[in-house]
C-alpha cells in the first residue's frame, strides 16, 4: 500500500463523514437582537426556561383539576337542565344583570327529581348569577344528570356496536388538561376563551354552569355528530339535543329525524349516544 | 493501480456505511424555541414510542423528553394529546408544564397526508407540537425507531 493511496482514501473517508458530523448535534439560531437562551446544563435538551423556578411573581397557573374556566359571556343564551322534561330552558338576556343577593323568586319552583329549578315563565330569561362556577372538568360526565343515562341507546348508524370499533379498536381515554377530554377538539383548558363560547348549560339548584364551546373539524365528538347527522348550535333554546360528553363536557345540536330533543351521554367505547331514562 | 482503487472504493464504502449508522439510527428533528424566540434544533433525535408515551433521547444521550399522551383517535394517522411531558435530564427529573400540543403518529407503512399540512407523514412518522405555559414551542418531526 503507498502512501498516495492512503491519502486518498482517508480524504475520501473525511469527505463522506464530514456531512454526518455536520448534522449531528444541536444547533443554535437566532436572531442577533434577541438574547440567548440559557446555556442548556449539562447539554440534553435545553428546556431550563420551563424548568427553572418562576420568576413571575404571580402564582404558577393552577393544575387542570382546578382551572377556573372563563366565565361564559353574558351575552351568550344559557339554559338550565330540565331532567324530568329532558329540555333545556331559555334563560335571561344580559341587560337584566341583578345583585347576587335579591331574590329570585322565578327559579323558586321545583321541577321534579334532583331540585332543578326553571323560570316561571317558559320564555323568560335571566343571567346566571357571577356565584355559579364551573363545573370541575374532569368528575365525571352527564352533568347533573350524571347517572341518569339509562334510556334505550340510539344506535350509531355507522359505527359496528363492538367497543372501540370506531377507534380502530383502540380504547380512548380522556386527556385531563383539555376540555372533555379532547374528545370534541384539542381545547386546552388553559387556553380556552369566551371567543371559542357556543352557549352553556346552567345547572341552577347546585349553582353551576357547563360551558359549551365550538367542536373542531376531524375529532371523534365532530364524527360523532356526523355519524348521526347532528349539527352543533348554541346551547340555550329549548327542544335541543343535548349531549354530555366526556370529564363534564356538554354541546346542543338541533335534533332530526334519528335524534329526539333531550339529554344524551356519550358511551365512548361503542360510540353511541345514550338518552336520559324517561 | 487495481489495488489503489480497490482501496479507495473500500473507503467510499466504509464511509457511506458509517453515515447510514448515523442516520439511520435516529432521524428525528427537533426544534426549541424559547419565548424569547432563540431556537435550539436537536437532529439524529432517537424516538422511541411505548404504549401511548413517546421518548424522546437527544443526539449527545444526555437527555430524554418523556411526553405522555391520551385521547388518541386512530385514523389513517392518529392524532394524539399530549397530557404530561416530564424531562429526565442530569440526573434528574423535571416535570414541563404543557399549555397544549398534538401528536401525530403514522404507525402504516405508508405516507400519510395531514390535515393542512403540504407534506405528507412518512411511514412510521412523528410530528410533535408542543406549547408550554413558559411559551416555549417544541416540535419534533421524524420516524419511529422504536416501536413497544
Amino acid at each position: 500500500m503507498t502512501n498516495t493511496s492512503v491519502k486518498r482514501a482517508s480524504a475520501v473517508l473525511l469527505l463522506a463523514l464530514l456531512p454526518a458530523t455536520a448534522l449531528a448535534g444541536p444547533r443554535q439560531t437566532g436572531t442577533p437582537n434577541r438574547p440567548a437562551a440559557p446555556p442548556a446544563a449539562s447539554n440534553g435538551f435545553n428546556l431550563n426556561r420551563d424548568i427553572a423556578p418562576s420568576r413571575n411573581p404571580n402564582p404558577a397557573p393552577m393544575p387542570p383539576e382546578r382551572r377556573v374556566l372563563p366565565q361564559p359571556s353574558l351575552q351568550v343564551p344559557v339554559a338550565q337542565p330540565r331532567p324530568a322534561m329532558q329540555r333545556p330552558v331559555a334563560q335571561p338576556p344580559p341587560a337584566l344583570q341583578r345583585p347576587v343577593t335579591q331574590p329570585q323568586p322565578a327559579y323558586q319552583q321545583p321541577s321534579g327529581p334532583g331540585r332543578r329549578y326553571i323560570p316561571e315563565e317558559p320564555g323568560a330569561q335571566q343571567a346566571p348569577p357571577r356565584t355559579f362556577v364551573h363545573a370541575p372538568p374532569s368528575n365525571g360526565s352527564g352533568g347533573p344528570f350524571h347517572g341518569r343515562f339509562h334510556g334505550p341507546i340510539v344506535r350509531n348508524p355507522r359505527v359496528p356496536y363492538r367497543p372501540w370499533e370506531w377507534n380502530r379498536g383502540v380504547a380512548w381515554h380522556p386527556a385531563p388538561i383539555y376540555w372533555g377530554g379532547g374528545f370534541w377538539g384539542p381545547f386546552a383548558l388553559a387556553t380556552l376563551t369566551d371567543a371559542l363560547l357556543v352557549g352553556a348549560i346552567i345547572d341552577y339548584d347546585n349553582h353551576t354552569i357547563y360551558p359549551s364551546y365550538q367542536v373542531e373539524p376531524d375529532t371523534p365528538g365532530a364524527d360523532l355528530l356526523n355519524d348521526y347527522g347532528l349539527a352543533q348550535t348554541q346551547c340555550g333554546p329549548p327542544n335541543l339535543v343535548v349531549i354530555w360528553g366526556p370529564d363534564n363536557s356538554v354541546i346542543c345540536a338541533v335534533p332530526n329525524d334519528m335524534v329526539a330533543p333531550g339529554n344524551y351521554e356519550v358511551d365512548p367505547s361503542t360510540f353511541t349516544l345514550v338518552p336520559e331514562s324517561p | 493501480m487495481i489495488k489503489r482503487w480497490s482501496l479507495a472504493l473500500a473507503g467510499v464504502v466504509i464511509a457511506a456505511l458509517v453515515l447510514t449508522a448515523v442516520t439511520a439510527r435516529a432521524q428525528g428533528v427537533t426544534r426549541v424555541q424559547q419565548s424569547d424566540g432563540s431556537v435550539q434544533i436537536y437532529r439524529d433525535v432517537h424516538i422511541r414510542l411505548s404504549g401511548e408515551t413517546l421518548w424522546l433521547r437527544s443526539p449527545d444521550r444526555k437527555g430524554v423528553l418523556e411526553i405522555v399522551t391520551g385521547a388518541c383517535f386512530a385514523g389513517t394517522v392518529e392524532r394524539c394529546l399530549p397530557i404530561t411531558t416530564t424531562l429526565h435530564q442530569a440526573g434528574t427529573t423535571h416535570e414541563i408544564a404543557l399549555e397544549h400540543g398534538t401528536v401525530y403518529l403514522n404507525l402504516t407503512s405508508d405516507a400519510q397526508h395531514l390535515r393542512h399540512a403540504s407534506e405528507p407523514l412518512q411511514p412510521h412518522g412523528v410530528l410533535i407540537l408542543l406549547k408550554t405555559i413558559r411559551g416555549t414551542y417544541v416540535s419534533v418531526r421524524g420516524t419511529l425507531d422504536e416501536i413497544q
